[in-house]
């Protein structure tokens, strides 16, 4: 092989051609450092492109949203300035939504459009490049020298705005220029911010939709609350009413039973119960009724209670009245009247009786023969023995509450109350008399042991009264402790007699006989005419003056035939001196004697 | 006794870059105040923006800083045009002091660095290392240094970073207090006794092939390569047109110069790289660096290998000088070409990484770094004005 010698200035020459070739390689190296740098800012864009859609999609707010995709474009694109715009239709403008990087671009300045238009960028779904020469392009006057733009729809297809970057006129010098190799990653970002921006207006149409119902249902709660506090307050009110009501039935219970308590002894059930269910009977009012009424008192009680001390005598009335009181009760009579020892009841009022007079001569009957259980526990307790006179009268009376607003009674009027009361008057101890109108009204079960004419105080004829002894039918009842055994004395006993009553009241200073004594009843042989029914007061003559000194009484019930002076007179009130001194004398008497 | 605390963030708000910034830094502090800030911005921040907030959210700090083609912080690099990184430093007054000159210019680089260097020494005459931002355009590195050494001794060391933009040689900006500099220039001295510095260089570029000589020059611009118009000689020699621009060019335009032999190891390298930052109408180049005439100067080859192994290399150095010190706070000021002209975003990652964590591992020692446009870092007992190296200034506590 033969070596070529070369001169001087051809190895020169070859040297510089191989050192051009060498630093060309420089260059040529560059080059291919700066494309693979370009393609690692474009794999770069699109990981940022990433991590904007991972900030953009959680953005709360279209606001946010914005803020955050004209940050993203700068950072992405390494742009100086950005902006979101959005397309009036109306005005055929751009709105802008957010910005960066322009100093004076202010958010809602108008953007025109016709441009865009006419060069066909309103349609179409690629980003497109666009210098702006400050003084020809419609867009000069925003200080930008280039822009890339890309339009973004929505799922209509309907443009909805822009995305734009771009690089001010003042520091394009910094920035690269916008070349073709940015629209592949800028139309990616744009159509990505697209779908993020319908996701995030489906996003506040759902959280609208939501925050309206749950207005809606805020509304709906407040009213429910409302009304629950209207149902709270209507139950409170009834609760409180219930108690009201609880309260104010359980003081009628209360008083029920206090009245029941209290009165229930003095009225009848009928009575009590048409009281307690009917409140409107104890409105003031009253009606015309025929009744029986009855009238009884304990015969001498008032010279009883003077001798007694007050808790004897309240004790001896209570036991009595105990017992009087079931009696009646027992009857169907309505207690009207307590007074004192005095009882006035009636038969046929409140509550109608068919059978009143019955009712109320049976009642009697059974009133005087619970006498011997009143009695039986008064000489247990060491009390005297008491006797009760009875009398009935049937007639038309007013019954009705009587009486104001603040006292009322229900309670009986008319004439026939005295006229019971004058018949009552009439008898002695363990006596029933009743009146003419009574004995119709009973009809003919009566026995009837005797009967008299009397003349009361203000009647203008005499007034036929008759004794009961019994009543036959369905109540079969008589008088069982008649006491009438009369026996002889061996010594005639002087006394001295006042009347009472009568045509011959206040005579004084009159003597007599004792001739005859039973336990309840003494003939007597009187000085001059007696009458019948007369109430006497009488003194022992020829004993000790103490003895004297001491009154008793009694009622003339029968002329004895054998002188026309010798009268059966029956004890109303004997003391006790002159009870023992007569049972001294009973025991020494000649024989028992029918009257 | 000075304490550092770093932060950084790709947030492009500036106000809230700013607060982020302070917030990852002093967030376990009881408040944002500090007593000084220095931060490396990007050219696209909003200046005003950073300063006002800074200024709210520390007020008792002195604020400094400076733009760059990005930023390097402890969670890698950001070269985008919206990085921003923080060293906020608590101190007592006298332990450090800010100085701010608002123009330097290839003529003026000496006499404005000495100005700038006495008002530091009047101010704090126990400063004891100077973190240095000026302008990286029209400017001559090796010219200010001396102007620094004239006063400070070439003994001070002298670390930081040239400023810059995202490489499109246009301008750059410093800042002091609530004040916007444009090429302009920044001095921080530090004053603590407690704390030394030591800085570290590497480029790990080739020469290739037949050097070519400085025919005519004037400081540091030149006028004729080979008796031929400089830009005109270059372009022809690189198969380029004539009318391409420098950025064009890029690194390929890069040349060498050599350095003296004693200096090679400690250099990792026979060369030191600089490059033509403006080009004049009539084809004369201006470069950062004076260049007599007859001075020879080579075309460079980057070697991706040998810059990943040079960079070991310079990191075990460091790791040794340390003399098993952990580092209290790192500067660093790295190339802007070194970024996205030479490496791809893994590439640069590595990069930091193979810094990091050999030096710091992964104790939190504040790192404060900037893609700028040429570097201040010693070598052979003085301070060097580097170009196309990755620089690590390494602040440790003093050995007693």
């Amino acid at each position: 092989m033969s070596e070529e010698k070369l001169t001087y200035n051809e190895l020169k020459a070859g040297y510089e051609v191989l050192q051009k070739q060498v630093t060309r390689s420089l260059i040529i190296k560059q080059e291919l450092i700066h494309a693979k740098d370009s393609l690692d800012r474009d794999l770069t864009r699109f990981r940022t492109i990433q991590t904007y859609c991972k900030k953009a999609i959680h953005a709360g707010s279209f606001e946010e949203f914005a803020e955050i995709t004209v940050e993203s474009i700068i950072e992405t694109f390494e742009l100086e300035c950005s902006t979101l715009l959005t397309h009036d239709k109306t005005k055929n403008s751009l709105k802008v939504e957010a910005a960066f990087g322009f100093e004076e671009l202010a958010a809602g300045y108008p953007f025109d459009i016709d441009w865009l238009g006419a060069k066909g960028f309103l349609k179409g779904a690629s980003a497109f490049i666009e210098k702006i020469a400050p003084d020809t392009h419609p867009w000069g006057y925003l200080g930008l020298c280039q822009v890339i733009l890309c339009p973004y729809d929505d799922s209509k297809g309907d443009l909805q705005g822009f995305v734009l970057g771009g690089r001010t006129e003042r520091n394009q010098a910094y920035y690269d220029e916008i070349t073709q190799e940015m629209i592949p990653s800028f139309t990616v970002f744009t159509q990505e911010m697209s779908i993020l921006l319908q996701n995030l207006r489906s996003k506040e149409y759902l959280e609208r939709t939501v925050q309206e119902r749950t207005k809606d249902l805020k509304t709906t709660n407040v009213e429910l609350k409302k009304t629950n506090e209207e149902l709270q307050q209507e139950i409170t009110m009834r609760t409180q009413t219930e108690e009201k009501l609880r309260l104010a039935e359980q003081e009628s219970k209360e008083l029920s039973e206090f009245l029941k308590k209290m009165f229930g002894r003095y009225l009848s059930t009928e009575v009590m119960d048409s009281l307690l269910e009917n409140p409107s009977a104890l409105e003031l009012g009253g009606e015309r009724r025929n009744v029986t009424i009855m009238m009884s008192d304990l015969r001498g009680f008032t010279s009883l209670s003077e001798r007694l001390e007050p808790e004897q005598v309240v004790k001896m009335l209570n036991g009595y009245l105990e017992v009087m009181v079931d009696v009646i009760h027992q009857y169907n009579g309505t207690i009207n009247e307590i007074i004192g020892d005095s009882l006035l009841v009636i038969f046929g009022a409140p509550q109608e009786i068919p059978d009143r007079a019955q009712h109320a001569i049976a009642c009697a009957l059974a009133m005087e023969n619970a006498m011997a259980k009143v009695n039986k526990e008064n000489r247990e307790a060491g009390l005297p023995e008491l006797e009760m006179g009875i009398g009935l009268h049937d007639t038309e009376v007013i019954v009705g509450n009587i009486g104001s607003s603040k006292r009322i009674k229900y309670s009986v009027v008319g004439r026939g109350v005295n006229m019971a009361s004058r018949i009552e008057s009439y008898t002695v101890g363990g006596q029933i008399l009743i009146s003419e109108s009574v004995r119709k009204e009973a009809g003919e079960v009566l026995r009837i042991d005797a009967q008299s004419e009397v003349l009361p105080k203000g009647a203008g004829v005499p007034l036929r009264i008759y004794e009961i002894g019994g009543i036959a039918g369905r109540y079969n009842l008589a008088l069982e402790d008649k006491d009438l055994a009369l026996v002889t004395l061996r010594q005639k006993l002087p006394l001295r007699y006042t009347i009472l009553e009568g045509k011959h009241v206040g005579r004084k200073g009159l003597g007599g006989l004792l001739v005859r004594l039973s336990k309840k009843c003494a003939e007597i042989a009187f000085d001059g005419q007696v009458e019948l029914l007369t109430n006497l007061k009488m003194n022992l003559g020829d004993v000790y003056e103490e003895l004297a000194a001491k009154d008793f009484y009694g009622k003339v019930i029968e002329r004895l035939e054998k002188d026309g002076h010798s009268y059966l007179v029956r004890f109303t009130s004997v003391p006790p001196e002159v009870v023992s001194y007569f049972q001294a004398h009973q025991q020494h008497a000649i024989k028992p004697s029918a009257s | 006794m000075l304490e550092f605390y770093s932060s950084s963030t790709a947030a492009i708000n500036s106000k809230r870059a700013i607060a982020e910034c302070l917030e990852n830094a002093l967030g376990d502090e009881k408040d944002l105040d500090c007593d000084l800030i220095i931060f490396y911005t990007s050219i696209g921040h909003n200046f005003r923006d950073i300063l006002t907030e800074a200024r709210r959210l520390s007020p008792n700090a002195q604020i400094v800083g400076c733009t760059g083609a990005g930023i390097i912080g402890r969670d890698g690099p950001n070269e985008s045009m919206k990085a921003l990184a923080i060293m906020a430093i608590k101190g007592e007054k006298n332990e450090f002091t800010v100085v701010s000159k608002d123009s330097i210019i290839s003529f003026t680089s000496f006499e404005v660095s000495a100005q700038l260097a006495q008002e530091l020494k009047n101010k704090n005459p126990s400063i004891n290392m100077i973190h240095f931002l000026p302008s990286g355009l029209d400017f001559i590195g090796d010219k200010a240094l001396e102007g620094m050494e004239s006063v400070f001794g070439p003994e001070i060391p002298i670390f930081g970073s040239t400023s810059g933009d995202n490489m499109k040689l246009i301008n750059n900006f410093q800042f002091i207090g609530d004040r916007i500099l444009e090429r302009g220039a920044i001095a921080v001295g530090f004053a603590d006794p407690t704390l030394e510095v030591i800085t570290q260089a590497t480029h790990g570029f080739n020469v290739i092939g037949e050097p070519f000589e400085v025919t005519r020059s004037e400081l540091n611009r030149i006028f004729e390569l080979e008796g031929q118009p400089a830009w005109r000689f270059l372009t022809n020699r690189l198969g380029v047109p004539e009318t391409a621009t420098l950025p064009e060019v890029g690194p390929a335009g890069w040349v060498a110069r050599e350095l003296p032999e004693e200096l090679n190891n400690e250099y990792g390298s026979t060369h030191i790289l600089f490059a033509a930052l403006n080009k004049d109408l009539d084809g004369s180049i201006y470069t950062p660096v004076v260049c007599p005439e007859g001075t020879k100067l080579w075309n460079t080859e980057r070697d991706e290998d040998r810059m990943f192994k040079d960079l070991d290399k310079m990191v075990e150095q460091l790791i040794e000088r340390c003399e098993g010190r952990k580092p209290y706070a790192v500067f660093h000021a790295d190339c802007a070409a070194r970024g996205r002209w030479s490496f791809n975003r893994v590439l640069k990652d590595e990069i930091v990484s193979r810094m990091q964590y050999p030096l710091i591992q992964d104790e939190d020692v504040p790192w404060l770094g900037m893609y700028g446009f040429g570097e201040f870092a010693r070598l052979g007992g003085r301070n060097q004005f580097h170009m196309f190296t990755t620089s690590l200034f390494v602040i440790l506590k003093k050995t007693r």
